[in-house]
């Protein structure tokens, strides 16, 4: 009897995780798969379409133009949240008075609702009036109009997504660095090691694998923007920062065309899923 | 024990209860109105009024919700959907086919509009008829607002201009502008939107006032003579930039600069009025209205309108119900206009109370030649085309012939979508 309900224990332990995994995670997914074959309208499905929402966004130019977007708005943020929170993390690394204040301080930024971190951001970007423009025009730099610029209002959206996401990795990041023995530093020292050597040949090295989380999360929250997009840019100007959510939004809720927009969504999983397999088949030996 | 169990066989019921579907009181109309400021105020008066007085009369209630504008047709379909939308609900003209191809509201029938009192030639023809889609009414009309523009009397003495005899056409307009800018001091001569909603009004209006048609006969492309007639809608504004009478950079605050005398012009839609009335009123402004000046061969401005609908599934006699409130509203809409709208009703515009309304009847001459976008459901779509193309323009990102060329392809996309 005793060991029945041993046996049971680890379903029952499970089985909270597993029940909110299958209402919130395996049944969207699985129903947005099933969207996707449909012409589907605000009242459910119109027609069976099979996989002509799939054809008919490959030979769309708005998606293409979408996925390039996102391409580009993954290959300014990836790299600068995974140096700027690597950065933070060997600095917050140290055992110094007061350093948990810092600590809480970074992390603060993950709690803030998206939205009203973009709103903070639209205010202190706005041209004229703008904290940031004020500032630069303080040390005789010119101001941008940060938002109403193809480049600058995509690079606009990457620094909030930054601010935002950079305290969750710094956390990870401060982990990995727990897991490193004092010691290589202490035997790099008396071999006169500088701190950017103990950065480059012990730090980083040693945390490769923490790294490549890292770095899968941080595709994975970039293909993900929407939020900041939507309330800064609503994808504009001109398209410039209509990233493939944004695009999923505008297919689903201003056109109605609810099994294309869901035909986005399983395409931004599937490409979400190939990096990060790709990341992990070939870059695993390498951690 | 017993006491717990009873308890909880309470809770559940009241939780049960609260779940259950609120059936609407018999007369009780839901309606959804996403106007908020001055615009949420007036509707709130209106209702009220209809409640107390013609509504009790005729056993009608609305049971008014403001929903605001920012994500209204998102909470509009996601109430449709789960089978909850109200019986009455507010939709711009051109959402309408939008919603219609979702098969998302219901038509008017001819008997049902008769029955009501609602008589197709007591309303202005243009606005009536954006309320059709397919042949088939789906939108009776409240107001409309033209494109226009208003101007600085202020500004218009110092650079010796008649402030009682704005700009009419395109050059007249660009004449004035650089008066106005040549006054120095950081003054503007024109305001017009160089990205948003408004280069898409902008580009129609000017469009409109060389060619009427958009699209062919059987909305599949572009019309005859479109990329011609594009191009000089495109470049109608481009002088103001060149000459440097008009801002090239995005201005966030134009109301502001316009009530402080930095902007002589500016290039927007009768919406906007109780900005403008509130800037005279606390900082002395000195403003005037005038209709679109006229660049083409013929006068044209676009307007859009608000308009009455019936979410799909709503049963006869609360349909009638809401046409009762319709009916009043077209009878009574003279408060709502002076928000800052043209009344939908050829009575409420020939009215000496509306005549009387400065701004507004001046506005009102240009009912004649108004222009709504097509009853097409991808007509959204294709406005975000013009939108995008005419914003890369101005930021100068792509010519005036690239600009075209990616109108006609951009359009023919969406028209294959419809």
């Amino acid at each position: 009897m005793a060991s029945q309900r041993s046996s049971l224990l680890p379903y029952l332990l499970a089985g909270p995780y597993v029940l909110m995994f299958a209402i919130f995670v395996a049944y969207p997914v699985g129903r947005a798969l099933y969207m996707s074959l449909f012409d589907w309208g605000i009242f459910g499905p119109n027609a069976f379409v099979g996989f002509n929402n799939y054809l008919s966004l490959f030979g769309d130019r708005r998606f293409w133009g979408s996925f390039w977007v996102t391409s580009g708005f993954a290959a300014m943020y990836v790299p600068m949240i995974v140096v700027v929170s690597l950065l933070l993390a060997v600095l917050l690394h140290r055992k110094l008075t007061g350093i948990a204040i810092f600590r809480t301080a970074f992390f603060l930024p993950i709690v803030i609702n998206v939205a009203v971190a973009a709103i903070a951001f639209n205010w202190l970007l706005e041209p004229n009036i703008g904290f940031v423009d004020k500032m630069l025009k303080l040390v005789g730099l010119p101001g941008q109009n940060w938002l109403a610029q193809p480049g600058w209002a995509l690079f606009a959206i990457s620094l909030v997504a930054l601010w935002i996401n950079v305290g969750f990795m710094v956390i990870i990041l401060l982990a990995g660095l727990e897991n490193i023995p004092d010691e290589l530093y202490e035997a790099a020292r008396l071999d006169g090691s500088r701190p950017i050597h103990d950065l480059f040949y012990i730090t980083i090295p040693l945390l490769r694998p923490i790294l490549l989380i890292v770095i899968v999360l941080s595709i994975v929250h970039a293909f993900q923007v929407f939020g900041e997009v939507l309330i800064m840019t609503q994808g504009g100007p001109f398209g410039s920062t209509t990233v493939m959510t944004m695009l999923l939004y505008e297919e689903g809720f201003e056109r109605f065309a609810l099994g294309r927009a869901a035909a986005i969504g399983v395409v931004i999983t599937i490409i979400i899923a190939t990096l990060s397999f790709i990341q992990f088949r070939f870059f695993r030996r390498q951690v | 024990m017993k006491f717990d169990r009873w308890m909880s066989v309470a809770s559940a019921a009241v939780v049960a209860a609260a779940m259950m579907p609120v059936a609407a009181l018999a007369g009780d109309v839901e309606f959804w109105s996403p106007f908020t400021g001055p615009d949420g105020a007036a509707i709130d008066a209106l209702v009220q009024e209809f409640n107390a007085g013609a509504g009790a009369e005729a056993g009608v209630k609305i049971n008014l919700l403001i929903v605001p504008w920012d994500d209204y047709y998102t909470k509009l379909s996601a109430s449709m959907a789960s089978r909850t939308a109200p019986t009455l609900a507010i939709m711009h003209s051109h959402q309408i086919a939008v919603f219609v191809k979702q098969g998302a509201l219901e038509a008017y029938p001819p008997e049902e509009i008769a029955t009501a009192g609602l008589v197709e030639g007591e309303y202005i023809a243009p606005l009536w008829n954006a309320g059709v889609v397919a042949d088939q009414r789906y939108g009776v009309p409240i107001d409309a607002f033209p494109r226009h523009y208003y101007y600085n009397k202020a500004l218009f003495e110092q650079a010796g201009l008649d402030a009682a005899n704005p700009p009419k056409t395109g050059a007249e307009l660009l004449d004035a502008a650089n008066k106005i800018h040549a006054l120095g001091n950081d003054t503007w001569g024109l305001y017009f939107q160089l990205t948003g909603s408004g280069v898409v009004r902008n580009f129609y209006s000017f469009y409109w006032q060389y060619q009427d048609d958009l699209y062919n006969a059987d909305m599949t492309d572009v019309a005859d003579g479109f990329a011609e007639t594009a191009k000089k809608a495109v470049e109608a504004l481009r002088p103001f930039l060149d000459s440097g009478a008009s801002p090239k950079d995005v201005i966030n605050d134009s109301a502001a600069l316009f009530a402080t005398n930095k902007i002589g012009m500016s290039l927007t839609q009768i919406t906007d009025l109780p900005v403008y009335q509130a800037a005279a009123a606390n900082q002395g402004l000195q403003f005037g209205v005038a209709p679109l000046p006229q660049f083409g061969d013929r006068p044209a401005t676009f307007a859009l309108g608000h308009n009455f609908v019936i979410p799909r599934g709503t049963p006869a006699a609360a349909r009638a119900d809401a046409l009762v409130f319709v009916k009043w509203i077209g009878d009574n809409s003279l408060a709502w206009t002076k928000t800052g709208k043209m009344p939908a009703k050829v009575t409420t515009l020939e009215s000496a109370e509306f005549q009387a309304l400065p701004e507004q009847s001046i506005v009102a001459t240009s009912l004649e030649y108004v222009h709504f976008p097509p009853a097409l459901s991808v007509q959204p779509a294709v406005d975000r085309v013009v939108q995008q193309t005419i914003e890369a323009y101005y930021a100068g990102q792509v010519d005036s012939d690239t600009a075209v060329q990616m109108l006609a392809d951009g359009i023919r996309e969406e028209l294959a979508k419809k």
